[in-house]
Parts: structure tokens; sequence; C-alpha cells
């Protein structure tokens, strides 16, 4: 099926990341700023719906504890502490990640698909030290992650049905299923779960009841691009050249990055069928015009008045991918979906 | 559906879908280099985690032989040489050291056992005993039960029989009340009977006065008419004899006033020889005669209820008194001849007044029939023998009886020994003669006289002799204090009959009379016991004989009717 293919299509999406031990660590921990020739680098596929704390494992069993096993050896107790768990973070242009977004949803923020070549691989730098406790949640580790996870999960399925039910009914290996889909990136494990909670639906077959009550859905805005500043931020993506080579990223980088602290979040629950619609029955949803598209959704979701322009002038990306703003919310909802569940869309300013 | 969608998708899906696939290609060729350094990276990963394993192995071996080293030296003392023996050794030593350590162990282990060994088996011992215990408490209980319901059963078997009890109780008071119900009847019905009984006895009474009465009427009447003929046909006497023929008499004329063939001596009183006159009893059979002290009525008594008082001289009817309601059984006058005396077969004797010819007084009370009565001298008293074996003592005045006597054994006859009668001597028909105290009712004197049935008795005048008759045809003269026998007088052919025979003696006591069965008379001499004379002129047996009081005449009456006067 056509839906099966986009769906399995859009889960698979993989961020190829290229990792890189801070400095100030690495003298830490091997006395010395570089690492050893091999292990300088570590290159690795984080799947776009997962999280980068479900990395962290991979990144020690085969990066670091090797590295400093053959540095340090057996030599005095290397470089103090053993690495923890949560002390690992994520680094990009000198921002800290936040470690309970969804990978692809960082990319998208920080990377932007911009209609073309974003930087890949993806270059992070990895920290083992000095946790910043100030700007992220702190303690991030597998548990933790599972959990934020969970809760997410129960948010968008109290959105969508008016109650977390179907969540909190899931037995406990169907839990277990869904996490280990998540972090083991299997398609079979999390979908089956995932048929569950969100229940694939037809419009027109399935009774109205069936029907989630409105979709979860969550707009990130630089905050630069807010609408009253939506022309400089505009202008300041502008300048950037087009997506390309990754030096042209790598430049960009240098330049003024989104930051990520200024990212405008908001959060809306979006009805189905667009609100001031004919309530006729929901067979007859089927039309597009009956349903809400994604730009709808901005629009109630910022009060931007139907006839503004500046719709048109953004760009929403959802997993990578520029969305159209005519897509009903509907169709994304079941095929573009997060693995919370959730609808993250950046909206960007259009790069021309 | 999927054509709507197609047409509406040419748009935003197909743009979605051209997205995913360039992205997809872009990352492709990375993703499949990256895939390759991550094999190769896990590779890495694994070797290192092995090495440090191995590391990680030989410094645990390290530490262990510089431990064994260490412990080595210190066993050893420091020795320096031979190292690996004293290794050896050392093993040796611990394994020694470990041995002496197990075996204390096992002693202990041991002798832990025998203690726990002991106290299972105290244990065991007072688990039995508890056993024990348990059980006899157990019978104990059981017996309780058995006696508990023992109890119970004889508890109800109690109240079933107190319930018989009371309902027995209940019975027989409810007899109780309906017999006493029923005495209250009886009772009433008792006296009841006893107020009809008085009241028929003096219905009795009543009528018997009535009766009385009534007899005097008629012989008032039969007076009348008496006295009416009388003054009709004075003297004519003989017509009274029915026919001139006399039963067998040799000679003699029937002249009233002579006798014929006079014999003998008479001195007082006479043997007599023929019969010269003839009176009719007017009774079939006779049974007594008495003649009055005057010697002037001939009273008779026999099987009819009437006595009839004839003229000694004529044999004229002077009375016939009614009154009793059987036969006649005795008659007599009374001293002074007023009163006549008749004991009768109805259990009564009565008394006559002869200047009226009315029925005076019954003297009833005896229970059988009256054989005999006898005046006392003064007619104050009767005496009377009755066939119930008494002697009644009757005051004639009241006409109550005063005593009665007991003779045990029954009377033919008695007879008063003295004036009043304060003695009696009576005849019994067990042969026997006796003598009676009235006063006090005691036997005062009993002789056997004769073989045979005393007949019957007559004392004397004098009270001196009695004449006793005999049925073995003996006639004894027996003194009347001693009842030694004087004189015995038998004849051949002499048999008194059986019922009525009465001997009597002559006013002077010099001859002594009997009549026989066959109908002879005989007289003897008393003093001498010499048969004197014997008559045959009676037709049937003789039973009754009497002297006339002058002497002069007999009387003597035969069963059959008639009586014949003798000179």
């Amino acid at each position: 099926m056509e839906q099966q293919t986009t769906l399995r299509t859009a889960w698979g999406g993989v961020i190829p990341v290229e990792l890189r031990l801070a400095a100030a660590d690495a003298i830490e921990l091997l006395a010395s700023a570089v690492l050893p020739e091999p292990f300088q680098t570590f290159y690795m596929l984080v799947p776009r719906v997962s999280y980068l704390p479900f990395a962290i494992s991979r990144i020690r069993e085969q990066w670091l504890d090797p590295v400093l096993a053959l540095a340090g050896g057996g030599g005095g107790g290397g470089g103090g502490a053993p690495i923890k768990d949560s002390d690992v973070w994520f680094e990009y242009g000198g921002q800290a990640l936040r470690w309970h977004y969804p990978a692809g949803l960082l990319y998208d923020m920080l990377v932007g698909g911009r209609g073309g070549a974003g930087e890949l691989p993806w270059a992070l730098t990895v920290h083992v030290r000095r946790f910043p406790a100030d700007r992220l949640i702190p303690a991030p580790g597998v548990q933790a992650m599972r959990d934020m996870f969970m809760a997410m999960v129960k948010e968008a399925d109290f959105i969508r049905n008016g109650s977390t039910k179907r969540v909190m009914d899931l037995a406990k290996s169907d839990q277990m299923q869904l996490l280990d889909g998540v972090q083991t990136h299997s398609f079979e494990k999390y979908f089956a779960i995932h048929a569950i909670i969100a229940p694939p639906h037809d419009a027109r077959a399935k009774p109205k009841s069936a029907q989630p009550k409105a979709i979860p859905v969550r707009f990130y805005m630089p905050a630069a691009a807010a609408a009253d500043d939506a022309a400089a931020a505009a202008a300041a993506v502008k300048d950037a050249p087009d997506a390309g080579a990754r030096q042209q990223q790598q430049q960009q980088q240098q330049q003024p990055v989104v930051d990520m602290a200024r990212f405008h979040v908001s959060q809306l629950p979006v009805p189905l069928v667009r609100p001031g619609a004919s309530s006729s029955s929901s067979s007859s949803s089927s039309s597009s015009s009956e349903q809400t598209t994604v730009a709808d959704a901005f629009r109630l979701c910022y009060e931007i008045a139907d006839g503004s322009a500046f719709v048109a002038s953004c760009v929403c990306l959802c997993q990578g991918v520029s969305v159209p703003w005519e897509t009903p919310v509907a169709w994304l909802a079941e095929n573009l979906f997060y693995a919370d569940c959730f609808l993250h869309l950046v909206v960007a300013a259009a790069s021309g | 559906m999927s054509q709507s969608r197609a047409a509406g998708a040419a748009g935003w899906e197909a743009r979605i879908q051209a997205q995913l696939e360039q992205r997809e290609a872009r990352v492709a060729a990375v993703a499949k280099v990256i895939q390759s350094y991550a094999r190769r990276a896990g590779k890495v990963g694994e070797f290192a985690s092995q090495s440090r394993e191995a590391e990680a192995r030989t410094r645990e071996m390290q530490g262990e032989h510089e431990r064994l080293l260490d412990s080595y030296e210190r066993g050893s003392g420091g020795g320096g040489g031979g190292r690996g023996m004293s290794l050896a050794q050392q093993r040796i030593a611990d394994l020694e050291r470990d041995v002496e350590a197990l075996k204390e162990e096992r002693t202990e282990m041991y002798r832990r056992q025998g203690t726990n060994a002991q106290r299972l088996l105290d244990l065991s011992d007072q688990v039995r005993e508890k056993d024990e215990r348990l059980r006899q408490q157990e019978l104990e209980i059981m017996d309780a039960h058995e006696a508990l319901r023992r109890a119970g059963t004889k508890a109800d078997d109690m109240r079933a029989q107190l319930k018989e009890k009371d309902e027995a109780i209940q019975i027989l008071q409810d007899e109780l009340s309906a017999l006493q119900l029923e005495i209250v009847h009886i009772e009433a019905r008792g006296q009841k009977l006893q107020a009809e009984n008085e009241d028929l006895v003096r219905r009795w009474l009543a009528k018997m006065n009535e009766e009385a009465d009534k007899v005097n009427a008629v012989t008032e009447e039969l007076e009348q008419i008496k006295r009416k003929s009388a003054a009709l046909s004075p003297r004519m006497g003989l017509a009274v004899f029915e026919d001139d023929q006399f039963f067998g008499a040799p000679a003699g004329t029937p002249t009233p006033t002579t006798a014929g063939g006079v014999s003998a001596a008479r001195g007082g009183s006479l043997a007599p020889r023929s019969a010269v006159g003839k009176i009719d009893g007017r009774m079939e059979e006779i049974h007594s005669i008495a003649l009055s002290s005057s010697g002037a009525l001939l009273a008779v008594g026999g099987q009819t209820t009437t006595v009839r008082v004839f003229d000694a001289e004529t044999g004229e009817g002077v009375f016939a008194l009614a009154g009793c309601l059987k036969g006649v059984n005795h008659v007599e006058f009374s001293a002074d001849g007023t009163l006549l005396l008749a004991a009768s077969s109805d259990h009564t004797a009565r008394i006559w007044k002869l200047d009226t010819g009315r029925h005076w007084k019954s003297l009833t009370g005896h229970i059988g029939s009256v054989m005999t009565a006898k005046f006392s001298r003064d007619a104050s008293r009767v005496y009377t023998y009755s066939q119930d074996r008494t002697i009644k003592v009757w005051d004639t005045q009241r006409g109550l009886c005063i005593k009665t006597l007991f003779t045990v054994s029954s009377c033919h006859d008695f007879d008063l020994l003295d004036s009043m009668g304060a003695q009696l001597v009576t005849a019994h028909m067990d042969n026997a003669v006796r003598v009676w105290d009235t006063a006090t009712g005691k036997r005062v004197r009993e002789a056997a006289l004769h073989k045979e049935q005393v007949m019957s008795v007559w004392a004397s005048p004098t009270g001196e002799r009695i004449l006793t008759n005999s049925y073995d045809g003996t006639l004894k003269l027996v003194d009347a204090r001693t009842l030694d026998v004087v004189t015995v007088m038998s004849a051949p052919g002499y048999r008194p009959s059986r019922n009525w025979a009465r001997a009597s003696l002559s006013p002077d006591e010099r001859y002594a009379m009997a009549g026989s069965i066959d109908g002879k008379l005989f007289v003897w001499d008393a003093n001498s016991g010499d048969l004197v004379r014997t008559l045959d002129i009676h037709r049937s047996a003789v039973c009754d004989s009497l002297w006339h009081p002058s002497g002069m005449r007999v009387y003597s009456a035969e069963k059959s009717r008639y009586i014949l006067m003798l000179h």
C-alpha cells in the first residue's frame, strides 16, 4: 500500500552522524587533546524517530571504552572517574542539544531540510563531563528517556481520544515492545503497538467515534521567524547559499546559528475537520476542503489571519520533508508521525 | 477512495513522497559507509571489551599469585629457597589445617546429633504420655455421656411413670367420687327402705289388730248365735254326738255322768276302764288337749287354725278361737281359767280371754314354730318353746319377750318345775333331759335318761317328780332334783306315736298314762311301775291324754278327731 510504504519510508529515515569527543574531555581522559588516530571520529546512523540517549550506550561500548582501554590501558585508573551515561551530552554549534527531542526533529530544527542538502553527516560533539544542568534536563539515561517517551505518548493519546485509556490499557509487554521498537528501530515491533494506540482510520469506513478527536501537533518556529520579524528571519535564511555541499553547510554553521533557546514551541490539538466547516457526517469529510490542512493548523496556532501571505513565505519541515501547506493534517498524522505520536513541524522561512 | 486521494494528492502527497525519496537518496550513500563503519566499530568494541576482560583476568591471577606467595612466605617463616616446594608444603599444611577443622566440626556435629536424638526421644515420650492422657480423658468423656444418656432415659421413664400414676390417681378419684355418689344414693335408698320397713311393720301390726278385732267380732257374733240357739234348745247336749257307735268299746252305755265298770281302788284318781263319751274335735288332726283347772272346759288344738273349746261335761262347743295363722301345737289354760294359751306353727303363741272369747295377745318373736307354751302359775309369765331351739319367757301383760334361753339341742317338750318357772325341764331329741335355770339361762342338770328321743316331760304338781316319755317305749319317773330314775314303766306293744305323744300323771301321782301309736292306752302304777290297764279303744294313734282334775275321768285324744271321755 502506498500508505504503508510512505510510512515505512518515513519511519526508516536515518541521519548519519559524525561524533567527535570534546577536546577538554579528551585531555581529561586521555591526557591528550586528540584521540588516537583511528578513533578520532565515530560515525553512526541515528534514526530520525529515535532519541540521542538511546545511542549513548553504543557510543560508549564501541568507541569510548576501547579508546580509553587502548590509550589508557591499565595505567593508573585512566582518566579519573568512569564515564557515566548521565554525564553524556551532545553539542552542535555550541548549543547543547535537548536530549528529549527526537533526533530527526533536532536535525530539522538545527540543520533544516531547506529544500535540499542538509549537512550529511551531521557533526556533533560528545561531551562526557560537566553536564550543563542549567540548560538541559538533567540525568539523561535510557530509563529516563523511556519515561519521557511514554509521557509524550500518553499526552498524544489524550489529545487524540480525550483520555489516556489506550496507552494505559497497554500490557506491560506491549509497552516494552513499543519502547524496544523505538530503541532498536524496529518498524514491526513499533507499528504493531502503534496500531493499538492510534489505529489507522479510514475517514469513510470507520464510525465517527473511532476517529481521533484531534491531532497532537507541535510547531517549532525559530523565534526570529515570528510573525512580526518574519522578513528578517527570511533574509537571514536567505543569505545562506543553496543546499548543496557540506562546506556550504559548515559555512552556514558559522553564521548566525539558529538559537535553540530562541525557538518558539507551541502545541495545539488540531481538529480533523476545519472548524467552521459544516458538521456533516464523517463520511463526507473526505473532501479535502473539509479537512484541516497544515496551513489551517499553523494559522490556528499562531492566530494568523487567513489572508496573510506569511504562511506562503514559510516552509514546514517534517521528517526532513518539506510539507506542502495544503496537506491534510490527518494524513500527516498517519504517515509522518514521530515515534511519540506527535507531529513535530518545524517552520522556517523559505529559503527560496 | 484512492482516486479522489490521487486527485487531491496530486499536490502535497506527491511532493512529500518525492521529498522522502530524495532524502533517502541523499542519506543512502553515506548510510552505507557508516553502516560498514558501524560494523567495524562494533568489532572494535568487542575486541576492546575482550581485551579488557583478559586484562582483568590476568590482573586477578597476578593478584592471586602474589597472595599465594605472600601467604607462603608468612607460613613458612620467611624461607627464601625452594619456593616451589615450600608452596606445595604450604598447601599441605593448609589442607591439614582444613582437615583438622573439618574433623572438629564433625565431632561437634555428632555431639549435637546425639543431643538432638535424646531430645527427640524425650519429646516422643512426652507425646505418648499426652496421647495416653488424651485417650483416657476421651474414655471418661464417653462414660460421662453414657451416664448422662442413661440418666436422661431414666428421667423420661420416671416422668412417664409419674404421668401414669397421675392418670391412675385421676381415675381412682373419679371412681371414688362415683362410689361416694353411689353410697349417698344407697344410703338414701337404705333410709327409704327402713322407713318403708317401719311403715310395713306398722301396717302389719295394724292389720293384725284389725284381724284380731275381726275375730273378736266374729266370735261375738257366734256367741250371740249360740245364745240364741241355746235359748231355743236347752240341754239338748247329746245332739252334739253324731253317732251312737263307739269304737270297739267292749262295754259301756253312753252316759255322760256315770262311768261303766269302775274298778279297782279309786283313791283320788282312777284308772279308766271304758269310754263314756266322745267329743268331736272338729279338726282333722289333733295335736294337743288341755283341761281347765276347774275341769269345766276342754281345749283342743290341732292342725286347724281354730282352737276349739268344749264343755268338758257335755262336749258342746263353747268357743272357736281364731287368730292363729297355722296349726296349733299345744294348748293350755291358765291356772285361773280365764286365759287360754296356744302355741302355733305360725311362730306365735296366742292368748285368748275366755270370758269374751276374744283374742287378747299374740306373742311374736320366735323364728320357728312354737311347739309348747306354758303359763306360769299366776299367768304373769308365758314360757314358749320353739323349733328355733329357744325358750322364751314372756310378760303376759305387755306381750313382750323378757328372756330367751338357748337349749342348744332340739326339744320335744318342756315343763315348769316350780310355780314361777324359775327352773324348767326339757325333753330332748338327744335322749336327754335337762334342767335349766331360767334367770341365768344356764343348764343346771342333765341326764341321758332314755335310749331314744324323749317325747314329753311332765312335772308333778308338787314339782318333785318328773315323768318322761320316750320313743324307746318306756316311761320313767325321775326325781326332779337329782334326775335319778325312780320308776321305769314299760309295756309290750307300747310305742308312742312319732310326733305327738304325751304321758301324764294322775293328780294324786298314783297313775301314769300314755297312749301308743296303735291306739292303745296304757296305764301304769306310778310307784311300782306295773301296768295296770290297757285300753284298746282308739282307732288311731293316741296323741294326748289327761286326767280330769277330779281324777275321776280321763280324756284321751286320738289323732283323728275324737276325744274320748273315760271313767
